[in-house]
């Protein structure tokens, strides 16, 4: 990524969520205002680049959305007197991104809908670039939008915090939506096409702008925490010719030092809040590894332990796959595969149930099995970097 | 001038109506003091800035539940009764119009073929496990405020929220 790529990002980051936020509390109108949204910044994506990015570049934005506004709505009689309100110079309100967020990632949308939504809306993503980076049609991904927004007009989601009582449910709904657009970006990151603007990152950025607004929630930061650990390993996940490195054969002098000391603190800060939860179980685990010198030296009895807490919350066939692997280096390799053999019913459709099942069966000298295992796990994924380590297995195999 | 009196409990944001045949006159602010009337009946109005939405909640289930309702001991099935209508009273002020429907085998549906012709046939329209039981018109603020009724819902099952297609919308 060239550097006016990067300071457009950081702009569009900073300025799309607070231009949403103003024209939907302005014109009421989720869809309207987050279509003008969308057609301001592609204004801005064709002349920022050639002109250099404005000294105000909210302003600029701002500017653009009115013209936009007054050209489509003037002759609507529901909104004619909303734009007289775009007229006065907009103050700077306070911070109302997460109320966008919670909006975005409500639980009557569906996921994929949550995502586009947030990632247009907050983030100030294209539709173009969502579809990119989800490796999906722009048109079907364009028709979801839609979709997406008529039912938040139609069925009437509001726009606003939760209270209280629901703020435990729809926080967690919004977590789910910015771990999986981060855990999508950290893999497809891996692949072969370079993007202008990382998934990854974003949902960190996004998690930390939660985070930082709901500070008396400890999941936020545990989230978050999350995210930093695991970008801290990013230089050291791949090849140069992309291909993916596990964390056992990871060059742990390449791990962002700095980064991991700011993951391992706000886990601190979110332990301090009393309230564990599973974003801070994992981050705890990941810390774990974070912290060891090697793959053999790491503290595997303390990750088993962890992993126990985690299924306690979470009790879901993944986590039981997950902590096989911790079981494995504290028990062995035998004992793994008779806790996983059973999650066969549940996760025979989970390419990485088969590529752990294959690795046990190749460390137990079952060669034919594990390589039927890892030939199904290559049946099942469509990553690259993935595919191909799982085609080195075989051959070496 | 009429006797009424007072009504009791009026929530500060619903308007007051003294009942047809007292009065047919509103009162913004609460039924006024020389009215006596025992039977007012209170209507949901407009909050400030806030929008009043229509929604339909179905009830939905499956034919295996249908079946257990209908196969229900008296007892039990007045205890469900009891608190289906104590539902009901909580959100008397968001409820309109509701009714328990008769099973699906006593549905008839009437199917346009696309030459127009009207096809009569015996059964529902969905077809399959689901059953829709019955439904309830409700008058709330937004979705959120439709999602805490319904699933307060007593009787499980499941309830589908539609909204309902309004002219200013």
């Amino acid at each position: 990524m060239d550097e006016v790529h990067a300071a457009l990002t950081a702009v569009f980051r900073e300025e799309a969520g607070r231009l949403t936020a103003a024209l939907v509390r302005i014109l009421d109108d989720f869809a309207v205002a987050e279509d003008i949204v969308q057609d301001t910044l592609l204004v801005a994506l064709e002349h920022w680049p050639r002109e250099g990015i404005p000294e105000r570049p909210g302003a600029w934005l701002l500017t653009v959305a009115r013209r936009r506004a007054l050209n489509q709505l003037s002759r609507d009689a529901r909104y004619r007197a909303k734009l007289a309100q775009l007229e006065q110079p907009v103050p700077r309100e306070p911070d109302d991104r997460v109320r966008l967020m919670f909006t975005c990632c409500h639980p009557a949308l569906s996921r994929p809908a949550q995502i586009a939504l947030t990632l247009r809306a907050v983030c100030g993503f294209t539709t173009a670039e969502i579809a990119h980076a989800f490796l999906a049609k722009e048109a079907t991904l364009a028709q979801r939008i839609v979709r997406a927004q008529r039912k938040i007009v139609a069925a009437h989601i509001p726009y606003r915090m939760p209270s209280d009582h629901e703020m435990n449910e729809r926080l967690r709904e919004v977590l789910a939506v910015l771990y999986l657009m981060f855990t999508e970006g950290y893999l497809t990151s891996a692949g072969a096409v370079a993007t202008r603007r990382d998934l990854a990152e974003d949902a960190a950025w996004l998690t930390a702008l939660v985070a930082e607004q709901l500070a008396s929630e400890p999941e936020p930061l545990g989230l978050l925490a999350l995210m930093r650990l695991q970008l801290a390993r990013s230089r050291a996940r791949t090849t140069e010719a992309g291909e993916l490195i596990l964390l056992q054969d990871q060059d742990r002098t390449l791990w962002d030092r700095a980064m991991i000391r700011e993951g391992i603190a706000l886990i601190e800060r979110a332990a301090a809040l009393g309230r564990p939860g599973p974003y801070q179980v994992e981050a705890a685990i990941v810390a774990c590894h974070a912290e060891a010198a090697s793959w053999t030296t790491t503290d595997w009895r303390q990750i088993l332990l962890l992993y126990d807490l985690l299924l306690l919350m979470m009790p879901t066939p993944v986590v039981q796959l997950n902590r096989a692997v911790a079981l494995w280096q504290v028990a062995g390799p035998e004992a793994a595969l008779a806790e996983i053999t059973p999650l066969a019913r549940d996760l025979d459709h989970y390419h990485l149930f088969h590529a752990i099942r294959g690795r046990l069966l190749r460390e137990l000298s079952e060669r034919e099995q594990a390589r039927a295992a890892t030939l199904r796990a290559l049946e099942l994924t469509q990553n690259r970097a993935e595919q191909s380590l799982l085609t080195r297995r075989l051959v070496e195999w | 001038m009429p006797t009424h009196r007072a009504a009791p409990n009026l929530l500060a944001h619903r308007m007051s109506i003294c009942a047809p045949s007292c009065l047919s006159k509103e009162y913004k602010d609460g039924t006024p003091d020389w009215c006596e009337c025992a039977i007012t009946v209170s209507v949901p109005v407009k909050r400030e800035g806030m929008h009043n939405m229509k929604y339909v909640l179905l009830f939905c289930g499956t034919s295996e539940q249908q079946q257990a309702w209908e196969e229900m001991t008296d007892e039990a099935r007045v205890a469900q009764y009891a608190q289906v209508g104590r539902w009901f009273a909580e959100h008397a002020a968001n409820i309109g119009p509701a009714n328990q429907l008769q099973p699906p085998q006593t549905a008839t549906t009437v199917r346009f073929q696309e030459t127009g012709e009207p096809l009569v046939h015996d059964g529902p329209f969905i077809e399959g496990n689901e059953v829709i039981g019955g439904y309830v018109e409700i008058t709330v603020t937004d979705l959120d405020e439709a999602l805490r009724l319904a699933k307060t819902w007593p009787a499980r099952g499941a309830v589908e929220i539609r909204p309902v297609m309004q002219v200013d919308q």
